[in-house]
Parts: C-alpha cells; structure tokens; sequence
C-alpha cells in the first residue's frame, strides 16, 4: 500500500496564508460587488431621472397645447388657497369643452374644468391634478370662483396626473400691467402668459423646471359678456 | 535553492491588470450614463427655456430687435430675435403685418446651437 508522507514534498498551505488569501479575496469580492451595486444604482437612478424629465415635458406639453387651443369663450381664474388643510393651487376654466381631454360631442357648454396643484396631505409632495363637471343650472356668474366651485365639485374625484413634486410654482402675467400675479382673478380678461415652476422630489438632487406658457387673449364679445 | 510554489511576479501582475480593467470598464459604464442623464436634463432644460421665450414672445406686440439673455444654470445662452417677414403673395402683394421669432440657444461648452422659429401677426 502506498502511504502518503505528509513530511516530504508535498507541503500544504499554513493557516496563516489561508486566511490572508481569503482577506485579499474578500477585499477583491467586496471591491467588485461595490463597483457592481453602484452601476445598478446608477442605472436605476439614470432610468428614474429620465422617465421624470419625460413625464415633466409631457405635463408641460399638454398643457402648452391646452392653453393654446383654449376655446375663445373659456374663462380662467386661479388663486393659491388651502381647503380643508391642503394647500392648493387651482386654476379654473369655465366653457373649457376639449380642454385638457378629448372633444366629447356631448360635453357641455358651461363645462367648468379645475386644474390643481396640490400638496399631499401627508405633505410627502405635490401632485397635479384635474377634474371636470357640469355646474347646476342655479349657478350664477358671482359663483365663478375658484373656492366656490372647488366645494361645488367637492364630490367628483380628482384625476391624477403627475406628482412628486417637491414644490410648484404658478404665477399668472398681466400684459396690460406689465406684471406677474400669483392669482388671477378677473374673468373677462386671461392672463397672457402663465409660468410654472415645478421642482422634482424623486431625482438625487432637486431639479427645477421653469416653463412659461401662452395662453391667447379673450375675444372682445366674450369680455363684455 | 527550495521551490516553494508561489505566483511569479508576471502572474501577479496579470492578474491585477485585468481586475484593474474590469473595474475601469464597469466605472466608465457608471460615468457614462451619469453624463447621459446630465445631457438630458441639459437638453430637456434648454428645449423648455426655447419654447418658453417662443411662447413670450406672443404675449406682446412684437416688436423688430434682439434680446440677448445671460446664460442659464447649464452654461446656455440665449438670444431672440424678431424681423418683420415681408411675404410676398402671388398676385404681387406683400403682407406688412407678420414678424418671424426665431429664438437661438448657443452651448458654448458643446459647441452646439438649437434654434426654434415661430410666426406671428403684428395684430392678433
């Protein structure tokens, strides 16, 4: 029978190099598995930001066309205003058919479209938002106010269009006065010009993105309705 | 002389050029797509600020001359300009009233110009 001598020429390795091939191989591992995690990281982040910008210059597309193609006889008022504990901005269209959807033949005249920035209410952010009614036959031209008719459609769902923001922005430009208005607050005229400003929550760093949007003028037969 | 059977120098340092190329590649890839994400914020930022100038520009009566603006947070300047475009129709005419907006955004670090371009009456 052969017997093996372990003494002679065939020698192991000690403990002590056994472990610091395995520290040597751990730091290596670890090196690896670091650089990996962080290219997943990275491209996770790089997909979030992307899918964010894209969603952004849609919200900002649909609603440059929106405003643009604004029926003439749509009337527009907006103020800032926190209602039952959340804070809002709510810019509200009135005759507004096809405004922000599509045409529907049966979509009534006087329909009354509010487009809303509003902040979550555990404050985690803030989401746009709109919703679409038909106003009751009693309702009156001094009811053609934004707090009004946000309690008026207290019911009806908002529709949530993009969110995580970490702030909005919305300032409304008076041509004839040369000036910028956080509020908008007559009806027979529009303002030319409405500038958002909407910063993300999601990305690694806060991104603000500034829009301004036309908006074109009311027609002279509207104005003195 | 008693072999002990350890790496040669040569083998050692194979070994670490390919980990050390590895690793390079797998952090070009990293920085790579940071400077995809950075041009597309760049890209995105400068197409809202020239849409927006665009849409400025039919708030008011336009008026021949050029605006120059300072240069954004991304280093992107900006410059608008608006001529009186004299069109002429068939019959020989030539309109007087429609003004040509072209806005101009110059990446002095990419060396790049985006230009966008609108009509507009002088009395809409």
């Amino acid at each position: 029978m052969h017997r093996v001598n372990p003494g002679h020429g065939s020698r192991g390795m000690t403990l002590i190099e056994v472990m610091v091939a395995l520290g040597v191989m751990c730091i290596l591992v670890s090196g690896i598995f670091f650089v990996v995690q962080t290219s997943l990281k990275t491209v996770i982040m790089v997909d979030t930001a992307a899918s964010r910008q894209d969603e952004i210059t849609n919200l900002v597309d649909i609603l440059r066309n929106g405003f643009r193609n604004l029926p003439v006889r749509t009337q527009i008022v907006a103020k800032p205003l926190v209602q039952d504990g959340t804070e809002q901005i709510v810019l509200v269209f009135r005759d507004a058919p096809g405004f922000l959807s599509w045409l529907s033949e049966k979509e009534a005249d006087n329909l009354i479209v509010l487009l809303a920035f509003r902040r979550d209410d555990e404050g985690a952010g803030w989401r746009v938002c709109m919703k679409r009614f038909v106003p009751p036959e009693h309702f009156s031209e001094n009811e053609f106010d934004a707090k009004k008719l946000l309690a008026l459609g207290a019911k009806i769902p908002w529709l949530e269009r993009v969110g995580d923001f970490r702030r909005v922005g919305v300032r409304f430009f008076d041509a004839e006065k040369d000036e910028w208005l956080d509020a908008w607050n007559n009806p027979k005229e529009r303002p030319s010009l409405i500038e958002l400003k909407l910063v993300s929550e999601k990305v690694r760093d806060a991104r603000s993105e500034s829009s301004v949007l036309w908006v074109p003028p009311v027609r002279s037969e509207v104005a003195s309705r | 002389m008693k072999k002990t059977g350890g790496y040669m120098l040569l083998e050692v340092v194979l070994a670490l050029s390919i980990f050390i190329v590895a690793v390079v590649g797998l952090l070009s890839c990293l920085k790579a797509g940071l400077d995809a994400d950075y041009e597309q914020q760049r890209f995105t930022n400068t197409r809202l600020n020239l849409q927006s100038l665009l849409d400025e520009s039919l708030a008011v009566a336009p008026r021949e001359g050029t605006k120059e603006y300072a240069p954004d947070a991304f280093q992107v300047s900006y410059r608008r300009e608006i001529k009186l475009a004299k069109v002429k129709l068939e019959d020989g005419k030539t309109l007087n009233d429609i003004f040509r907006v072209s806005v101009v955004a110059l990446d002095t670090q990419r060396d790049k110009k985006i230009i966008g371009e609108l009509w507009t009456y002088a009395s809409r």
